[in-house]
């Protein structure tokens, strides 16, 4: 590296340290937390240190892919598969991308940074501004390696590793296209060496082979949105809300929103899965079928010592559970025990019973403040 | 305290001794002292079969009005007769409990009460049924943005339902 270069590449990593610095770091009760100018793009996280060349070129394909599902007209069809406890989940989705609109079947819309679902009152828009808040690179918490892949969808692919950091056990696999480098394949490998979950591409056209492919003309716009369900950059939380700026297993604060319902949601990464914490006062309805939807009523577990209840989905795993008058909805899309891991770092106190209620009442009313 | 004679020098009545004379617990010497009152004495003897007769009737009455009777409910402060119904009060069964510690239960009872009150006037945190599948949408579209939409977006397109 020439002295400019290395001039630039330092300047670039004291301005991201800088940048990171919005992002607050606030301890527990130490009153209202306040977030950076702006949560949406506040809290830029630079690499700690340059990655190893197989890192790099593993980082490189996977912006690549991320660019690529924005850009490249194709269609296809997607498998996605899932485990709960005892049983294994399948479900196909036809996957159609021209003009940067990607649609999902008649239920998801993606365009540029909006995010709409379709449901019983039409598009509803889930997200709709751009953030620059990235989260950390992926190679912070993880060694990644590649490798020439099988053929995925009858196309052959650079397959990426990902193992922990310091670690020989594989947690996922990304297969990526070599010739338009789209993520045709995606696997979360579980502790026994299984995939738990998957999205993979059973079949697909264009996607850069050169004929075939859809016609930008064909979707070029996403329909306009009936009603929205947007969260709000959330700049200020009051108590009892509290910002973590890191937790579980590496994962960072990324931003932290308020949606309707007096719901927050501070969203977490370790720069390859999300992790979102949603916080609501009140205390847990003891009808937990009904959180369930359609299916089930989850099954109880023990984290730290407190019984709460885990779901799992297509989406990924979530945990529920209540503590201090607050009830904390964890999902994420990354490994059960990255969540496990996260909820530890999170209150769960048993509910205080009535009798401690009154206690604490009284107690409060002989307060200095 | 168990009384060890007849009150009051011999000759006179037994009054408050005929009661422990009935529980047995006088001394022997103050027995036979008592017994050879009561054989020449008409009015202890008529004294102690009327005692003996209330100690017969408290035995045989309901539990609650016994206790009703100790709480000083009893308006006469007379305890219920037999059968509990109004105007059969044995007289001279008075409750005894003093007036101060009356007032004291009568604090903690009102203490209770208040108590009570605090404890159904505090304000219920609100019951919360979070919405799993709407939260996991809100979940996957804020990780598509900044991660890979494909694997993001794909997993909600199928209908969300969340299993054991």
């Amino acid at each position: 590296m020439n002295p400019s270069a290395r001039r630039l590449a330092l300047g670039c990593l004291v301005a991201g340290t800088v940048l990171g610095g919005l992002v607050p770091a606030l301890p527990a009760g130490a009153g209202p937390a306040v977030l950076g100018p702006d949560p949406a793009v506040g809290g830029i996280t630079r690499p700690d240190a340059a990655p190893a060349p197989s890192d790099s070129t593993a980082v490189e394909l996977l912006e690549r892919a991320r660019e690529a599902a924005e850009s490249q007209p194709f269609d296809g069809v997607v498998d996605v598969e899932w485990r709960d406890r005892h049983t294994q989940h399948s479900a196909q989705v036809a996957v159609h991308s021209a003009g940067g609109v990607l649609r999902f079947g008649d239920e998801v819309i993606g365009a540029g940074a909006r995010r709409l679902i379709h449901g019983s009152g039409g598009w509803l828009t889930l997200w709709g501004h751009d953030v620059a808040a990235l989260g950390p690179p992926p190679t912070t918490k993880y060694h990644l390696s590649v490798e020439d892949g099988p053929a995925v969808a009858g196309r052959p692919t650079d397959l990426i590793l990902v193992q922990l950091a310091g670690t020989d056990r594989l947690r996922e696999r990304l297969y990526l296209d070599r010739q338009s480098g789209l993520l045709l394949r995606r696997e979360l490998i579980n502790s026994r060496g299984q995939p738990s979950r998957s999205v993979a591409f059973t079949s697909m056209s264009g996607g850069g082979s050169g004929g075939g492919g859809p016609e930008a003309t064909t979707v070029g716009t996403a329909p306009g949105p009936s009603r929205s369900a947007e969260p709000s950059p959330a700049r200020h939380l009051a108590a009892p809300y509290k910002l973590k700026n890191r937790i579980g297993d590496g994962y960072q604060l990324v931003g932290a929103y308020k949606a309707k319902g007096g719901v927050v949601q501070q969203f977490f990464s370790d720069g390859l899965h999300g992790l979102s914490i949603f916080e609501q006062r009140g205390h847990l309805s003891g009808a937990e079928t009904s959180l369930a939807g359609e299916s089930g009523g989850g099954r109880e577990v023990e984290i730290a010592g407190h019984t709460m209840r885990a779901y799992s989905a297509s989406v990924g795993e979530a945990i529920v559970w209540e503590s201090d008058g607050m009830v904390y909805t964890a999902v994420t899309d990354g490994p059960w025990m990255d969540l496990a891991g996260a909820v530890k770092d999170l209150p769960h106190a048993d509910p205080p019973g009535r009798l401690r209620r009154v206690a604490q009442a009284v107690v409060s009313l002989f307060r200095w403040r | 305290m168990i009384p060890s004679g007849p009150t009051g020098p011999p000759g006179e009545h037994l009054g408050d001794a005929l009661s422990a004379f009935l529980d047995d617990e006088l001394a022997p010497a103050a027995r036979r002292e008592a017994e050879t009152h009561l054989a020449g004495c008409s009015d202890c003897r008529a004294e102690l079969e009327e005692v003996a007769a209330a100690r017969r009737a408290i035995r045989i009455m309901p539990v609650h009005a016994t206790r009703r009777a100790l709480w000083g409910e009893d308006p006469g402060g007379a305890v219920p007769g037999p059968s509990g119904g109004p105007g059969e009060g044995w007289p001279g069964l008075t409750s005894r409990r003093p007036a101060a510690a009356r007032r004291r239960r009568a604090a903690w009872a009102l203490a209770a009460a208040v108590a009570a009150a605090i404890a159904l006037l505090l304000p219920r945190d609100p019951s919360v049924a979070p919405s799993l599948p709407s939260l996991a949408d809100t979940h996957a579209a804020r990780a598509s943005v900044t991660g890979d939409p494909l694997s993001q977006l794909a997993p909600i397109a199928v209908p969300v339902s969340f299993g054991p």
